[in-house]
């Protein structure tokens, strides 16, 4: 490994979702032979099964390319491939700070799009080196020269320089790596100082506890050291340090510059904090790393165990997915349907999704999942307000002086021939006008607020539908604004499930009421008896239907003695129940507590 | 039910070939070659040499498919020769061999009477040529009618035609038709399926396409209650959930099934259950013939019962009787009460009403009859 600082660059791969980031990657592991071609797939940095199945890139990967420059010198390329969608934003911001410079991939049809724009400008604030690159060059569709003039005018940063390449038929992949080396500076740092080092991420493996994956900004460390994590002050031995391949590759040791993984025994999990500074023990550096903001979730929902029993292996599946994702947060909350669970923060409804389907893959799992929430702030008469991100737990309507819901300030980008469109569904979703840009000839960028809840339900998919898949959308927390809200309660079978609470605007709960009642009809299977199923406000049912008694369930006989596969049969069965949940005597499957996302208006 | 006999007195023998295979069948059936349905009969003949010690003399043999009638004249006269050789049959044995309408001929039919077979099993599914089409069966009503009056002059009076209904697009009326016509051919026995969609086959494609058309919830279960209401009103004795029979004509092999008795299957895919032991032999036909070629026994997986399996096993089997299970018998055999394992799940589908106690039974209610699954899940 070469201790001249000079050759290494650290850059990462920013852009919109789908932009062609982790494609570009590809190539660019490729065209430096990182990987035997018999390990390499489409997207290959997308290690995920989940990442693979929904081909979106939902974790950061880092990886280390050897590249022979044309100057006759071995540079070592720390590649970092970021995920373009929203609600991973906090996946790109903990790459910058392992980086000097980032290239911005923009797609050559699509143009620039509001995650081109939120993550050109988290790389500037970091001050990186930004290599713009206009992708997709082989579509009939591509415009460059438009979309060089919208890097310059949207985004403002020069493009002249912007590389052209198709990251789908390796065209212009020798140049950027070219101007990786030209362009990106290469880490400053003490190499004879004492360790400095910041935890970019962790994972939990459970044979050898914590790995910790880390860039190493001074000194250099290797396994037999004695470290220190500088927020926990816990002292451990270095067991193995090592780079990516993109798999874990053991090494002698770290040093400046470098971004790695380290092992060092941990078990405590909550002693290995993302955005922590590793230093030797016990000469310590004196100055921890800036390390990452706090964040906060927008979106909360309860996950449940399926089976009761499993309260305690669902704890210990959110410390440990947590050390893999700092961005969600839970805490234990009880339901009178569901029972023992956490009430847990996200940073979108994607993220949601994606943190409950690891917990279930990943942990083996069975999980309930209860609709997404905003956190509320009730004022009471009696003064003071109480937050609220359980509608359950919304106080008695007549101890409630106000309710106030949290506000995004939403900021749209969309070809002129669909403002009208966009305009109509923020105005149906109680969205206040702020201002509207012309970015250039073709595209606008519309600002509004709106309330967060409004984009819970389907705000996303419509506005893509509704702008032919062109407009895009990135959002920021805004304020808190009074609003007339109600909840609205579910009853089946003559009982509340509280789990099934909402908080909406009053004039929209009978729709509302109407079209859950409708859609849990749909969704709760029939049973050995009628279930009756009401949406009720306060006292006043506002809708109701049933669930008519099931009828038949029985297959032929067994032919040929087969009561193997019968039994299997059966098997399949029971599994299929055990992911229902009963409440009362009514088994209700997962889908039903979210149905109020599907229900349209 | 009598207590587990540890020698097998029954023998089901497994035919993998047809002539084409129908839209919604998932049996073990391949498409039929002469040459390799002869060599499939020598490996067969091997087998039966592999399961001499197991036997007492058979009560019931059942030889099914696919299509067992698909073989020559020739070929089943071959197989019946090895039958004889290598088993003693009882005088009283019940002989079935399940037939395609439209492959039986005169000569079939003469050397499975010589043979000493008194049973036979026709798959006719449904009474209309448009039907037949849509399932994919290779053969016309009138075919079947041919078979099956050309049966009855050769002598066979002990004759089942299995029916399917819920099947894509059928109507209550279409169905209607269907079972009245079968019951005026008086045939001593009718086996009428509901539809079952089994994976792996176009129907389960189609299905999961949503192109499938299937009658609803309700009208399955209506066309199940006019079934049992028509085929008990002309009759036909409801013993089994899916099986009617005229007085003294039960399947007494299928009994054997749902009394949970030792069986010995053989042939590819089979299914057999000897010493509390069940086995599944090899699928494929090559394989098959392959590990007999080595005189191995061509199985491809055992599972001893033992316990709450068995039980729950045997309890589950004989439910579908229409009788039930019979407290004493269930004694006889576990040597302990049938609550003792199961009064849990007795209660709670007794308290629902899909389970009720005769003084010797227990058994399904008529609304249990077409939620059995409901219950036997939770045997599982
Ligand atoms: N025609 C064409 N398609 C491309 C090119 N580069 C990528 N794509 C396609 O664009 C789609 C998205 O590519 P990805 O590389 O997964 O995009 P990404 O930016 O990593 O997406 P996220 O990680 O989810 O933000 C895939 O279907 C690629 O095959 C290109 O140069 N030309
Ligand atoms: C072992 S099969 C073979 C009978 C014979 N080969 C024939 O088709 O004529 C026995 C019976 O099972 C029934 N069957 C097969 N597949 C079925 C399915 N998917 N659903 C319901 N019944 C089915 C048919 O009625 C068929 O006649
Ligand atoms: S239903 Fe009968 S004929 Fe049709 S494929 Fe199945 S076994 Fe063969
Ligand atoms: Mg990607």
């Amino acid at each position: 490994m070469s201790t001249n600082l000079q050759n290494i660059r650290n850059f990462c791969i920013l852009g919109h979702i789908d932009h062609g980031k982790s494609t570009l990657s590809d190539r660019l592991l490729e065209h430096t032979n990182t990987l035997a071609e018999r390990d390499m797939r489409e997207q290959v940095l997308d290690l995920m099964e989940l990442e693979r199945e929904r081909g979106i890139t939902i974790k950061a990967t880092a990886v280390k390319l050897r590249y022979p420059a044309a100057d006759g010198n071995l540079y070592e390329l720390n590649l970092i491939d970021t995920p373009g969608h929203v609600d991973f934003t906090y996946e790109v911001s903990r790459s910058l700070a392992a980086c000097e410079g980032a290239i911005l991939i923009v797609d050559a049809a699509q143009g620039v799009e509001a995650q081109t724009l939120a993550n050109a400008y988290l790389a500037i604030d970091s001050e990186l080196e930004i290599i713009p690159v206009i992708n997709k060059i082989d579509l009939p569709t591509a415009r460059p020269d438009e979309v060089k003039r919208q890097i310059e005018e949207v985004v403002g940063i020069p493009a002249d320089e912007a590389l052209l390449v198709s990251a789908k038929a390796g065209l212009g992949i020798p140049a950027i790596l070219a101007a990786i080396v030209n362009r990106v500076p290469a880490p400053t740092g003490e190499t004879d100082a004492p360790l400095k080092a910041l935890v970019l991420d962790s994972v939990y493996n459970n044979y050898r506890g914590v790995i910790m994956y880390t860039r190493i900004f001074d000194g250099s460390v290797a396994p037999g050291q004695k470290i220190q994590l500088m927020q926990t002050k816990r002292a451990y031995e270095v067991e193995e340090v090592g780079i990516f391949t993109p798999q874990m590759q053991p090494t002698s040791e770290l040093l400046t510059g470098a971004v790695g993984y380290l092992i060092a025994g941990i078990r405590e999990i909550d002693k290995a904090k993302i955005g922590d500074t590793i230093t030797h023990h016990p000469q310590a550096t004196l100055s921890p790393l800036p390390g990452y903001r706090e964040i906060k979730p927008l979106v909360f929902s309860g996950l449940y165990p399926a089976d009761t029993n499993q309260f305690h292996a669902l704890r210990e599946a959110l410390d440990k997915l947590r050390l893999n994702d700092a961005s969600f947060s839970f805490e234990p909350e009880t339901s009178v349907a569901l029972g023992f669970g956490f009430r847990c923060g996200f940073l979108g409804l994607l993220h949601m999704e994606i943190i409950h389907e690891r917990l279930e893959r990943e942990f083996g799992l069975a999980l309930v999942r209860t609709a997404p929430s905003v956190m509320y702030r009730v004022y009471l008469k009696s003064g003071g307000y109480v937050p609220v991100d359980n509608p359950a737990y919304l106080p008695e309507l007549q101890d409630v002086d106000r309710i106030e819901e949290p506000y995004v300030n939403i900021d749209i980008i969309v070809p002129r021939d669909y403002i009208g469109n966009a305009m109509e569904l923020c105005q149906k979703r109680r969205g206040v006008y702020k201002r509207m840009n012309q970015l250039d000839a073709t595209r606008v960028q519309l600002l509004y607020e709106l309330p967060l809840s409004e984009m819970l339900t389907d705000f996303y998919p419509k506005l893509k539908s509704l702008t032919r898949g062109y407009g895009s959308l990135e959002y920021d927390i805004g304020t808190y604004k009074a609003e007339n809200l109600v909840k609205l309660d579910v009853l089946l079978n003559g009982k509340p499930v509280d789990a099934l609470s909402t908080i909406l605007p009053r004039e929209r709960a009978e729709t509302r009421g109407k079209g859950l009642v409708s859609k849990l009809k749909e969704l709760i299977p029939r049973q050995m008896f009628e279930i009756p199923i009401q949406a009720a406000i306060g006292n006043k049912i506002v809708a109701r239907a049933s669930v008519r008694p099931l009828r038949k369930n029985v297959t032929a006989k067994c032919y040929g003695g087969d009561v193997t596969r019968k039994r299997k049969l059966l098997e399949r069965q029971k599994e299929g129940k055990k992911r229902l949940k009963q409440i009362g005597n009514v088994d209700v499957p997962q889908e039903a507590f979210t149905a109020m996302l599907a229900t349209d208006e | 039910m009598n207590s587990p006999v540890k020698t097998a007195s029954s023998l089901y023998i497994h035919i993998p070939f047809c002539a084409t295979k129908c839209y919604y069948c998932a049996f073990n059936t391949y498409s039929f070659h002469k040459e390799q349905a002869k060599v499939y009969l020598q490996a067969l003949r091997t087998e039966m040499e592999l399961y001499l010690l197991d036997t007492a003399p058979l009560r019931t043999v059942f030889i099914g498919g696919g299509t067992p009638s698909i073989l020559s004249a020739k070929a089943l006269a071959q197989l019946f020769a090895d039958l004889h050789t290598h088993f003693e049959l009882r005088t009283d044995a019940e002989i079935t061999v399940e037939c395609n309408p439209g492959t039986v001929d005169e000569e079939k039919l003469k050397v499975m009477h010589n043979a000493g077979v008194n049973r036979l099993s026709f798959g006719l599914q449904a009474m209309s040529d448009d039907t037949l089409k849509q399932l994919g069966r290779i053969h016309t009503v009138t075919e079947f009618l041919h078979s099956y009056h050309l049966s009855r002059e050769f002598g066979f009076e002990n004759i089942n035609i299995d029916v399917i209904f819920a099947l894509p697009k059928q109507t209550m009326a279409a169905w209607q038709y269907t079972l009245h016509e079968v019951i005026s051919l008086a045939p001593a026995h009718i086996s009428a399926y509901n539809l079952v969609i089994e994976e792996a086959t176009p129907f389960y494609e189609w299905s999961t396409a949503g192109e499938l058309h299937l009658p609803s919830e309700d009208t399955e279960a209506d066309m199940f209650q006019y079934t049992i209401e028509t085929l008990t009103a002309h009759g036909y004795t409801h013993y089994e959930i899916c099986n009617f029979a005229r007085p003294a004509r039960f399947a007494r092999h299928n009994l054997v099934y749902w009394d949970n008795q030792a069986c010995i299957g053989l042939g590819a895919g089979a299914c057999g259950y000897v010493d509390g032991v069940r086995y599944t032999n090899i699928r494929g036909i090559a394989p098959y013939i392959n590990a007999l070629a080595q005189r191995n026994k061509p199985i491809a997986d055992t599972e001893r019962l033992t316990g709450r399996a068995e039980k729950a096993e045997t309890l589950m089997l004989a439910l579908r009787k229409r009788e039930g299970i019979s407290f004493e018998d269930y004694r006889h055999r576990f040597g302990e009460a049938l609550d003792v394992e199961f009064a849990a799940i007795l209660k709670k589908w007794i308290d629902l009403q899909l389970l009720e106690r005769t003084t010797t039974h227990l058994r399904l209610t008529h609304r249990g009859l077409c939620l059995a699954n409901e219950v036997f899940v939770e045997l599982m």
